[in-house]
């Protein structure tokens, strides 16, 4: 069966990592002195930091010794209190006889990790320090207690930048063959927002189902507002009558299967783009956000897109607000 | 007579049955006909009520007969348990198994099974997770079906992992088609004015339409005959006219007068949501107020369905929102 992309393109060594080149560096020098402290990674997901880390382990050790001296546990495996006392402490406090060195155990998905079995872990942190180093991986750092904060050295990972992403995409594309046009990238990297891993499933998946990437397949195979659609939904907020913009809306939502917390994330995006004068763009940007806040508390959808029409018909009638259309 | 519930009854048995859905039909068709097992993981979305559920089992009763139809099918909707510790456990189990290339008929059926997750977008995304490797380990014996209504919310790695099909909302005289046949075949009268109430009240969701018209049907057992207005008032739908008479009441400016009516609909046990949801839909055509007005009564809309949501008093929302009109009409 063939792999999916994000696997099959899963970079081998630190080298192929194109992400984060700072913190590669530094990881470079810790291994080279031997002196690679307990690591935490936290940023955004498709980074690159389970990546960077498998890397590190490969350069680490041979492949017969992978499996013997690392532990990979992600959310897929359980990971209650009994698993850290039984597992993670027995992996830990065993040595590997003719062997120098330490292991290595990697948490991903930490914070998902519940905060007992945070606690159990801080003492072996700690105690077993000498036979085993920890890289505990996580998207947000507040879910992690302090103690093992401390414990650690934390490495931020950012969101990658256009080019980069740019980069790599072009690899995988020359090595698939893939039929992508300039537009279709652009929109991969649009949708994607500096998540690799999101880009290379999105790239696949319209791939698999079109053959040709192009604009709208990619916005077609996410279920995600087209360009086009969300330029025509501005235009009709911004200059058509209240009646006329929610049926054509309701026309659209339902033709398209178009979820309307996407509509209002893209809305957002436009509006920013648009130069309102201060006044009337602070006024849409926070109506925005209580829409937002309402729909993911279950409110009727219908309701809440009146409440969007009433947003941009309340700034249209502000003083300062001059009407015009909006092009690409 | 059955006591099934209707939409259970008049569940599509076969793919061919299915209406509407060309695409899908005509793969899983294929898929059905050559045995190979070809049968990809798929992702199905699109509105309620437009024939997710029933195509995959229908799919799934032909593929394997109705004997192992429960050996070979796992289904999960948000009404079990499906939190991340189900897919590791349930899920998980129910996959390692591996199942036989025989019924006991000894017609040959394909070599694997299927586990349908229903109504998925209310996964955590920390299940779906757990999900992506199980999908991936476990092919060799499994196949995924996950049925959504917003594809936006399954996370992307799932979604390349799966062949997406969207259904499109039935159109409104599919729905029609569908429900004279089920009157037909239940020996109810009903005129054709009945039907399109039915439609317009279940906004294309045919499961919807159907448990209505049976509900309507035991209301009118004697008479034998339903009207419009009988499914009105099963489906907890004001009627035109009472919307009417509300905003007539806050056109006439006096605070008692609008008081007075919201007690009378909270006393006629009429639901708060369903009153504002009409009142919107009214509002919206209403013309003789203009659009600066109509944003401030929507604004408003929207704040009062989310504080009804958050468990906030009926009467008073209510009053509130009729009395901002009352205002806004002025």
């Amino acid at each position: 069966m063939a792999l999916p992309w994000v696997e099959k393109y899963r970079p081998k060594s630190l080298n192929e990592l194109i992400s984060q080149d700072s913190i590669i560096e530094t990881i470079q020098r810790f291994i080279k002195n031997d002196q690679l402290p307990h690591l935490l990674f936290y940023g955004p997901p498709g980074t690159g930091k389970t990546s960077t880390i498998l890397a590190c382990a490969k350069q680490l050790y041979t492949p017969t010794e992978f499996n013997a001296m690392v532990l990979e546990l992600n959310a897929s495996d359980d990971r209650g209190i009994g698993i850290v006392r039984d597992q993670i402490m027995s992996f830990a406090s065993t040595k590997t006889i003719f062997k120098k060195g330490f292991k290595l155990i990697i948490l991903d998905e930490a914070d998902a990790m519940t905060n007992d079995a945070q606690n159990a872990l801080r003492r072996i942190l700690e105690k077993f320090t000498d036979n085993v180093r920890f890289c505990i991986i996580c998207n947000y750092l507040s879910k992690i207690i302090p103690a093992i904060q401390s414990r650690c050295t934390r490495f931020r990972f950012g969101p990658l930048s256009d080019d980069k992403m740019n980069f790599r995409l072009d690899h995988i594309i020359q090595a698939e063959k893939v039929d992508i046009t300039e537009d279709g990238m652009k929109a991969v990297i649009h949708l994607a927002s500096g998540d690799m891993r999101k880009a290379l499933n999105i790239m696949q998946s319209t791939h698999l189902a079109f053959n040709k990437v192009n604009e709208e397949n990619v916005y077609n195979c996410v279920g995600h507002p087209s360009k086009n659609d969300m330029l025509s939904v501005i235009n009709w907020l911004l200059n058509d009558d209240f009646t006329t913009i929610y049926n054509r809306l309701i026309h659209l939502k339902t033709l398209k299967g178009y979820a309307l917390q996407d509509i209002m994330t893209e809305v957002s995006r436009f509006v920013q783009m648009i130069e309102f004068p201060k006044k009337v763009l602070i006024h849409i940007l926070e109506k925005l956000s209580d829409i937002e806040y309402r729909l993911s508390n279950g409110t009727n959808e219908k309701l809440q897109m009146s409440s969007l029409i009433s947003t941009f018909i309340m700034a249209r009638n502000m003083s300062e607000f001059k009407p015009k259309a909006i092009t690409a | 007579m059955s006591t099934l519930p209707w939409i259970e009854k008049y569940r599509p048995k076969t793919v061919d049955d299915i209406s509407y859905q060309d695409e899908i039909v005509a793969v899983l068709k294929k898929i059905i006909s050559n045995d190979t097992g070809e049968f990809p993981n798929f992702l199905f979305y699109g509105p309620p009520g437009t024939g997710k559920t029933s195509t995959i089992l229908a799919a799934a009763r032909e593929l394997f007969g109705p004997e192992l139809m429960k050996s070979r099918v796992l289904e999960l909707n948000s009404s079990d348990e499906r939190g991340i510790n189900v897919i590791r456990e349930k899920v998980k189990t129910f996959a390692q198994f591996t199942p036989s290339g025989h019924r006991s008929d000894g017609k040959s059926c394909p070599p694997f099974k299927i586990v349908i997750l229903d109504e998925a977008d209310s996964m955590t995304s920390s299940a779906q997770a757990a999900l992506r490797r199980t999908m991936e380990k476990e092919s060799k014996t499994t196949r995924f079906c996950l049925i959504c209504n917003y594809i936006s919310r399954i996370i992307e790695p799932i979604t390349s992992r799966c062949s997406k099909f969207r259904f499109k909302p039935l159109s409104k005289d599919i729905l029609i088609q569908r429900l004279s046949f089920i009157a037909e075949k239940e020996n109810i009268a009903c005129d054709r004015d009945t039907l399109v109430t039915l439609v317009n009240c279940s906004e294309g969701d045919l499961r919807k339409a159907i448990t209505y018209l049976q509900c309507a049907s035991r209301l009118k057992l004697e008479s034998g005959c339903i009207k419009s207005s009988d499914v009105l008032e099963i489906a907890g739908i004001l009627k035109d006219d009472v919307i009417e008479k509300i905003l007539d009441t806050c056109s006439t400016g006096s605070f008692e007068k609008v008081e007075q009516c919201v007690q009378n609909l909270i006393f006629d046990g009429f639901s708060c949501n369903q009153i504002v949801t009409q009142l919107h839909d009214v509002l919206i055509e209403r013309h003789d107020l203009n659009d600066a007005k109509k944003a401030i009564i929507f604004e408003k809309i929207a704040c009062v369905d989310n504080d009804l949501i958050e468990g906030a008093d009926e009467y008073l929302q209510l009053l509130d929102l009729l009395v901002l009109i009352m205002k806004q009409m002025k």
